[in-house]
C-alpha cells in the first residue's frame, strides 16, 4: 500500500445498471448508438442519481436492467463542460459524494450556501479498516486536492477549510489547517468528524445546520477535475484488495485480477457480495476478496457492545433477531444502527453481525409494510361493509314505502 | 476479515496461559497429584465432549474451540490433589455434558460449567474433599471457623496458616491473582467481576472482623488468600457466558458471589462456598440482565 495508483486496462465492457443504490435512471441512448467519453448516457432525479456519462468512446448495447458500452479504443471525448456557476457544473459532471453515501454534490453545495456554512472539512480519514483509496489520492495529489478545496470555500465564502486526514498520513500543504484523526474504526463518518474536530454534537441535525459541511476527499478532487479542467465524473480510486486503481465508472468487477474467494463490493467491513455482472459504481471505495470464516457460538463477550460507536448490543439485536422476536425490538434501537460494521470486527466468534441486522431491518421494514398494508385493507373493508349496509337499509325503507304505498292502494280499491 | 482480534480459541487458549502461575504454585505446594488431576480431568472432559458431539452432530468443530480444557482445568485446581480419578472423570463429565452440553453448547449454558462439576463432585462424594485434612492437617478456613473460643492469633500458630491466609494457599491465590491481572489486562477478562467479587468479599470480612477476638471471622486479608477466592474473582466470575452483560447487574453480581463466598466460609457446612456462591449468582444474571441491559 501507499504505491502510486494504478491504471489498469481497458475492460472488454463497461456496464452501467439503470438501478443504482441511490436511485433509478433512464437510459438516454439506444442501441447502437456511437457514444464520445463524457456523453450522458443515462439520467435519474438530479436530486437522487444524477447523470451517468460514458468512461470511453465506443458503441451502446441497451438491455431492460443495464446500458453496456463496448469501447473502441479511441478514447474521443466531448469538449470540457463551460458553466460559469460551481454548483452547476457539479451538477453537470455528474459528482455525487464518493465516500459511499452517493449524495449529489451540487444538492450538498446549494444547501450549505443557502445555510451560509463558515466551516469547510475535507475528510480523508479513511471510511474502513483496510481501505486506502482516499490516502492514496491525497499523497498523490496534493496540490489538485488543495485547488478544489479553494474552489469550494471560495463558492460557499467559509472562512474555515481544514483538511482531515486518518491515521498515518503526513500532509504538509502551506496555508491548510491539518487536523489529523486518529483512533480506532469507525472515525471516519461525517457525523464522528464533526464531533471529534469542532466538538459539536450533532444529534438528529445535519452539518449544515450547525454551519459546516463536509466533503469526502475524492469528491474534492472530482470538483477540481470539473471546475479547472472541465471534466466529467467518470473514473476514481479503488481499493482493488490491497492495492489502488484509477478504475473507470462501469469498469466490471469480473475483469479485475482477483483470488479465488467471495468478492466484496463496497469495503471488507460494510460492503456486500458481489452479484453476477456486478461493476464500478459512483461510490464504490473498495473491492476485497474474503476467505470465509466460520463463526462460533456467541460466548456473551460483550466486545460488540463494547466497539458500537451507538452503543447499541449487537449481542441482543443478533439473538432477538435470530429467534424472529421483533416485539421488544424497538427498546434495542436496531434503526439506529449505522451499519459500519465495528461489531464484526471486535467479534471472537466471527458471527455475521453486520449482514444479520441488514436483513433484520430490511424484515421489519416488510413486516411494517405489511401490518400498514392490513389497517389499509381492514379500513377499505369496514368501509365497504358500511357502504353496503347503508345501500341496503336504504333500499330496505324503500321497499317499505313502496309496499306501504301499495297496501294503501289496495285498500282503496 | 481483521486478524488483529482474538477469536474465541485464542481467548481461551489465553484464559489457560493465565492459569499456568497458580498451577505452578500448587503443584510446587501441594505436590504432582495436581497435575494428576490435570492430566485425568483434561482426558475425560475433552473424550466426553467429542464423543458427546460426535454422536450428535458428526463434526468436532464445537470441540475445537478450546473451552473444555479450561473448564477441565479449573476443575483440576478446584479439587484436592490426586483425588480419585473416577470422580475426577465424574466431575468432568457434570461439567461438560450437564452443564455445557446438555443446554446447547458454549454460549448457551446458565450455569459455570467447572463450578457445576466441582459442585456436583462436593456433595456426591464428600468424603473424598475431606483429603485436604490429611494434607495440611486441617484446612485453614475450617480451623479459623471450629476453633472454640480461641483468637485469630491463637490458632494462627497451626501448621494451616501461612503468612497473610492459609498455608500454600496464599502462594496459590497470589499467582492466580498474577494470572488474572493479565486477563484483565489483555482485557480477555472483564475488570468490575474481580473488582467487586474482592471489594464485597472484603467488606464483609471487615464488618465480621475485630482485630482478632475470639469471635472474629478472619481478616479481610485472610479471606483473599484463602481457598479458591483469586481464581474465583478472576477466572470463573469473569466467565461471559453465565455472568450478566450490563455494567450494573455485573457490579450487583460480583458483589452477590462475594457476600455468598463470604456467608458460605463463616456460616455454612461447606469448607469453601465458592461453588454455590458462583452458582447462585449465575442465576441470577439473565434476570439481572432483563431488569438493567439498555443500550
Amino acid at each position: 500500500m501507499g504505491a502510486a495508483v494504478k491504471r489498469l486496462h481497458l475492460p472488454s465492457v463497461l456496464r452501467y445498471p439503470l438501478l443504482t443504490r441511490m436511485g433509478r435512471c433512464e437510459p438516454r441512448v439506444v442501441s447502437g448508438a456511437r457514444v464520445r467519453s463524457g456523453d450522458v448516457l443515462a439520467a435519474g432525479n438530479a436530486r437522487t442519481v444524477g447523470l451517468l456519462h460514458a468512461a470511453t468512446s465506443g458503441v451502446i448495447e441497451l438491455t431492460p436492467a443495464e446500458v453496456l458500452l463496448h469501447p473502441d479504443g479511441l478514447e474521443d471525448a466531448l469538449p470540457p463542460l463551460a458553466a460559469e456557476d460551481l454548483a452547476k457544473r457539479v451538477c453537470d459532471a455528474g459528482i455525487v459524494g464518493l465516500g459511499g453515501a452517493g449524495y449529489p454534490t451540487w444538492l450538498k453545495l446549494q444547501q450549505a450556501k443557502r445555510a451560509a456554512v463558515t466551516t469547510l472539512i475535507v475528510n480523508a480519514v479513511e471510511c474502513e479498516p483496510d481501505v486506502s483509496a482516499d490516502r492514496s489520492l491525497l499523497r498523490g495529489h496534493e496540490d489538485e486536492i488543495l485547488a478544489g478545496m479553494r474552489a469550494l470555500a471560495a463558492y460557499l465564502e467559509a472562512s474555515r477549510t481544514i483538511l482531515a486526514p486518518g491515521e498515518g498520513m503526513d500532509v504538509d500543504i502551506a496555508d491548510t489547517e491539518v487536523a489529523r484523526v486518529t483512533g480506532t474504526y469507525p472515525s471516519g463518518s461525517e457525523r464522528t468528524l464533526v464531533r471529534r474536530l469542532l466538538g459539536m454534537e450533532l444529534q438528529d441535525r445535519n452539518p449544515t445546520d450547525v454551519g459546516v459541511v463536509v466533503f469526502n476527499v475524492a469528491t474534492v478532487f472530482a470538483v477540481h477535475r470539473a471546475w479547472h479542467h472541465g471534466e466529467r465524473l467518470v473514473e476514481r480510486v479503488v481499493t482493488v484488495q490491497d492495492e489502488n486503481c484509477w478504475l473507470r465508472i462501469g469498469h466490471p468487477v469480473r475483469e479485475l485480477a482477483l483470488p479465488e474467494g467471495e468478492v466484496t463490493v463496497g469495503g471488507p467491513v460494510t460492503g456486500w457480495l458481489a452479484r453476477q455482472g456486478e461493476s464500478i459504481a459512483k461510490t464504490t471505495r473498495a473491492v476485497t476478496v474474503k476467505t470465509p470464516v466460520e463463526s462460533r457460538p456467541c460466548i456473551r463477550c460483550g466486545w460488540c457492545a463494547d466497539s458500537c460507536p451507538e452503543g447499541l448490543l449487537p449481542q441482543e439485536l443478533f439473538r432477538h433477531i435470530n429467534a424472529g422476536h421483533w416485539t421488544g425490538m424497538d427498546a434495542l434501537r436496531l434503526d439506529d444502527c449505522v451499519e459500519c460494521g465495528a461489531c464484526d470486527l471486535a467479534c471472537p466468534s466471527r458471527l455475521p453481525l453486520l449482514a444479520t441486522f441488514r436483513y433484520g431491518k430490511s424484515e421489519r421494514r416488510e413486516l411494517e409494510r405489511r401490518a400498514r398494508d392490513a389497517a389499509v385493507a381492514r379500513d377499505r373493508f369496514t368501509a365497504r361493509s358500511a357502504r353496503l349496509e347503508r345501500l341496503r337499509s336504504a333500499e330496505r325503507k324503500e321497499r317499505e314505502a313502496r309496499m306501504a304505498s301499495r297496501r294503501e292502494w289496495t285498500h282503496r280499491l | 476479515m481483521d486478524a488483529s482480534t482474538l477469536d474465541t480459541r485464542d481467548i481461551m487458549l489465553r484464559t489457560g496461559v493465565a492459569l499456568v502461575p497458580a498451577f505452578a504454585a500448587a503443584t510446587y505446594w501441594f505436590g504432582p497429584g495436581v497435575l494428576v488431576n490435570l492430566a485425568v480431568t483434561l482426558g475425560a472432559g475433552v473424550a466426553l465432549e467429542a464423543g458427546w458431539v460426535w454422536a450428535r452432530f458428526r463434526t468436532f468443530d464445537a470441540v475445537k474451540d478450546a473451552s473444555t480444557p479450561v473448564t477441565c482445568a479449573l476443575i483440576a485446581i478446584a479439587v484436592p490433589p490426586s483425588l480419585h480419578p473416577g470422580i475426577l472423570v465424574f466431575a468432568a463429565a457434570m461439567a461438560v455434558i450437564l452443564a455445557k452440553q446438555i443446554y446447547g453448547g458454549i454460549g448457551k449454558n446458565v450455569f459455570n460449567p467447572a463450578m457445576v462439576g466441582y459442585a456436583a463432585a462436593l456433595v456426591a462424594f464428600p468424603a473424598h474433599f475431606a483429603d485436604w485434612d490429611m494434607l495440611t492437617g486441617a484446612t485453614a478456613l475450617d480451623a479459623l471457623r471450629f476453633r472454640e473460643g480461641a483468637t485469630v492469633a491463637e490458632v494462627w500458630g497451626q501448621p494451616a496458616f501461612g503468612l497473610v491466609g492459609a498455608h500454600g494457599f496464599e502462594v496459590v491465590n497470589a499467582a492466580a491473582l498474577a494470572g488474572g491481572l493479565y486477563l484483565c489486562a489483555v482485557r480477555i477478562a472483564n475488570w468490575r467481576m474481580p473488582v467487586a467479587v474482592l471489594a464485597s468479599l472484603g467488606a464483609c470480612a471487615a464488618l465480621g472482623y475485630d482485630n482478632g477476638s475470639s469471635a472474629s471471622l478472619g481478616s479481610p486479608m485472610f479471606h483473599w488468600f484463602s481457598g479458591g477466592t483469586m481464581l474465583a474473582a478472576f477466572f470463573i466470575a469473569t466467565d461471559p457466558v453465565t455472568s450478566p452483560s450490563s455494567v450494573r447487574a455485573q457490579w450487583i453480581f460480583g458483589i452477590a458471589i462475594g457476600a455468598l463466598i463470604y456467608c458460605i466460609r463463616s456460616f455454612g457446612a461447606y469448607p469453601d462456598g465458592i461453588a454455590f456462591a458462583v452458582l447462585l449468582a449465575n442465576l441470577a444474571a439473565p434476570a439481572l440482565d432483563k431488569a438493567m441491559l439498555r443500550p
